[in-house]
């Protein structure tokens, strides 16, 4: 086996396969560790919602680019990757609400992103499963996929070599796994929550359950999101669960969603659970006949000021990190990788790279 | 309240447990999910006359009660559109076994289906008298289902045992020396019209035509096309280990069995499992593993039921090595053959991965209703892995039944 490659990427997750895919393009020879198949951690767990985020400018311009390439993508991908169109709806419960959707389609519209807002007959029409609101934002750009059959495609695109083995340490050789050392110039860091392995990094696994139900094609037609998802997603540290229910190509509803710091205990909690589905049910009250096939939770990778890490260490500039993207990671994996190329081979990046980088915890 | 025992699954295992369990003193809850007791073998012979006749009075039966999820000293269940918590000391699993389905061309079709699935459909109301039958697979179970559709009037024109007679062979002889087990089968010998049995035999492929359906068998490299109006094809049993994984219980083995020790404990304190779901024996072993589990709790003597278990076990043993599954089966689905119903995914596009995971991932096989119950017991018998995790709900309900309040977590 060839051990020496420009390129060794840490984690077969959407991310690392797409950073492959995209340093590979610059004709770099790239090899991906992993001991587990391609795209079957947090990538599998998801939701696969590509959609604009707005906790922070910096992860609204890194969602906006990102969805670009996405659509770009998009019409490449075979049917494996399940990829429907339904935009997002963010559901107002009251008046306050509607305050917070006209600033958050101010906010959109000032980016350039298609946001509409619907008062209640509107939203009534639009997603007649939904309990009378006050309103909701209409978001038609944002997109819903399968990101498992995708990460593998663009590792398999990548043509890299994928190594399944352990990555122990990242050093000056390279990078140290439980199969030797493979010797390369850059090691890209896209373990996800296990980054921490290799660099302090403030990054912690936020476990989060999800439910699917059987096939009721028609039953949903939008992603719908209640607009506390924000506070949930990114308030406290406390465990939280929102409403978050996701049409999928199958007819499936994928309902979500909660978070909490739970270390790596892999346990379904049926007390979370019932929580999470009782809020879906609130909202969309005959989802409570639907059955439910099946339950599993994840791990995203989450960071301490919500936005992924991606850039050199400070002072190990051939160890690049792409992690901590927390529950963004299918969206923004196509933007990180051309940072991470801006990184590596220096090409234009497609935006500020500034506010990821590592270098901003140092102080 | 807290019941001293939960006894899941009412067949011959479960049964036993619970009979013993309550005549010692305990509080005893016997569940299952049909609403008969007896278990597949007992309901199947329509045999056995009332066996709750026999359960003292401080055990109850519940039927239709299904088991959805569990954790440790609860079981939520569901029961006429009722969900509720049953919470127990000890927990005796006695979930039985479901029937192997492997794919082949045309095992999707209309009028096929497993051995054991067609004498449930023919005792659910399917007419079968005067309907030619072809009966395939392996096990004492086809023979015992052909002599049951024969004594029904049915015509039996085949039936394709795929373990060649010499191995069948040292089972026979064992199962000679029990004179209960001997006679029963010299019974079904004669019920069965003769000259249709085949052994080291298998249906290679079904089609439609316009007079029924047409099977080609295949015995080594000779070949024959067999008519038939139904096909009952089984190849065994698969021990129903998903409450168990669930639990957190070690299993072995592909397919997976619950792992026990000489008490009947599993690896999880304080619960037991008894019968097929910790090895196929039949019901007279899980009879004796029930007694097993019950005088463990009870803290009764064990020794001499322990020597009847493994009379029993070995006697299962040789029956096990004797119907062992042959290579060609594997060779049987074509990469078109639909290997998951559910989710329509071909034998084909799973060639290229060699574990589970990353099978289901990219090709969505086991995601369906069934969660991989069908198609990831044809995986592990034919490819080495399949399912090796459980996850709640074990079977598809209602989402409110998730999203009720409950105390008591994993």
């Amino acid at each position: 086996m060839v051990t020496q490659f420009d390129v060794v990427v840490v984690g077969a997750g959407i991310v690392g396969c797409a950073c492959a895919a995209r340093l590979a393009r610059e004709g770099l020879s790239v090899c991906v560790v992993d001991p587990s198949p391609p795209g079957s951690g947090a990538t599998a767990a998801g939701m696969g919602h590509l959609v604009v985020m707005d906790d922070s400018a910096a992860q609204l311009e890194l969602t906006i680019a990102s969805l670009r390439l996405w659509l770009d993508l998009l019409p490449t991908l075979p049917r494996s990757a399940e990829t429907i169109s339904p935009g997002t709806l963010w559901v107002a419960e009251d008046e306050a609400g509607m305050e917070a959707v006209e600033s958050k389609r101010t906010l959109y519209a000032n980016a350039g992103v298609a946001a509409q807002t619907w008062g209640p007959a509107r939203v009534h029409e639009g997603e007649p499963v939904l309990r009378p609101v006050a309103g909701a934002l209409h978001v038609p750009g944002d997109c819903v996929v399968y990101p498992p059959t995708i990460a593998a495609k663009l590792l398999a695109d990548s043509r890299a070599t994928l190594v399944q083995a352990t990555a122990t340490a990242i050093n000056g050789d390279g990078c140290e796994t439980s199969q030797g050392l493979l010797r390369t110039r850059w090691v890209v860091n896209c373990a996800g929550a296990r980054a921490t392995d290799f660099a302090p990094l403030p990054i912690q696994p936020r476990k989060g359950h999800l439910a699917i139900t059987e096939r009721r094609p028609g039953f949903l037609r939008h992603q719908v999101v209640e607009l506390g998802y924000l506070a949930s997603a990114h308030g406290s540290d406390e465990a939280s669960v929102a409403f978050n229910v996701q049409p999928r190509a199958t007819g499936q509803v994928l309902i979500g969603s909660s978070r909490e710091f739970a270390g790596w205990d892999p346990a379904i909690r049926r007390t979370m659970l019932a929580k999470m589905i009782a809020r879906a049910v609130s909202f969309v009250p005959e989802l409570a006949t639907l059955h439910v096939v099946r339950s599993w939770v994840g791990f995203r990778a989450a960071t301490n000021d919500h936005l992924p890490v991606i850039g050199p260490i400070p002072d190990q500039p051939s160890h690049i990190v792409a992690a901590g993207h927390e529950g963004l990671g299918i969206t923004t994996s196509l933007a990180t990788a051309e940072l991470v190329a801006h990184h590596v081979c220096g090409v234009e990046p497609v935006i500020s790279p500034e506010p990821y980088l590592p270098g901003r915890f140092a102080a | 309240m807290t019941w001293d025992v939960a006894v899941v699954g009412a067949g011959p295992g479960g049964l036993a447990a619970a009979r013993e369990c309550a005549r010692g003193g305990m509080n005893t809850l016997l569940l299952d999910e049909a609403d008969q007791p007896g278990g597949q073998i007992w309901r199947a012979k329509g045999g056995k006359a009332n066996p709750l006749a026999t359960l003292p009075a401080n055990a109850e039966f519940r039927p239709s009660t299904t088991v959805f999820d569990a954790g440790p000293g609860w079981l939520r269940t569901l029961c006429g559109g009722t969900s509720e918590d049953v919470r127990w000391r000890h927990l005796i699993l006695a979930t039985g076994a479901r029937e192997l389905f492997l794919p082949f061309p045309g095992w999707t079709l209309p009028g096929v289906m497993g051995a054991g699935g067609l004498q449930a459909m023919a005792k659910g109301g399917l007419p079968v008298a005067g309907k030619r039958i072809l009966l395939a697979g392996t096990g004492p179970l086809l023979l015992a289902v052909a002599a049951w559709l024969a004594a029904e009037g049915a015509e039996v024109v085949r039936v394709c045992e795929q373990a060649p007679l010499s191995r069948v062979m040292p089972w026979l002889a064992a199962i000679a020396l029990h004179p209960a087990k001997a006679s029963q089968g010299l019974a079904m010998a004669r019920d069965l019209p003769p000259g249709v049995l085949r052994f080291g035999a298998h249906v290679a492929s079904v089609e439609m035509v316009a007079t029924g359906l047409k099977a080609s068998i295949r015995r080594g490299h000779r070949s024959e096309t067999v008519q038939a109006d139904y096909a009952g094809v089984g190849y065994g049993l698969v021990p129903n280990t998903e409450l168990a994984t669930l639990l957190g219980c070690t299993t072995i083995g592909a397919p997976p069995r619950v792992v026990v020790d000489d008490r009947q404990a599993t690896s999880v304190p304080e619960v037991f499992a008894v019968g097929e779901a910790v090895g196929i024996g039949g019901h007279e072993c899980a009879e004796v593993e029930g007694e097993v589990a019950a005088a463990a709790i009870l803290g009764e003597p064990l020794a001499a039921l322990q020597r009847r278990r493994s009379r029993e076990r070995r006697l299962a043993d040789t029956m096990n090595r004797a119907f062992a599954l042959g290579p060609a089966l594997g060779q049987l689905p074509s990469d078109r053959t639909t290997v998951c119903r559910c989710e329509d995914v071909p034998w084909g596009s799973l060639s290229e991965f060699d574990n589970w995971r990353e099978a289901k991932l990219q090709t969505r096989c086991g995601m369906g209703p069934c969660q991989g119950r069908i198609c990831g017991a044809a995986l592990w018998a034919l490819r080495g892995f399949g399912p090796d995790q459980a996850k709640p709900p074990l079977v598809p309900v209602p989402a409110e039944h998730l999203a009720e309040p409950t105390e008591g977590d994993r």
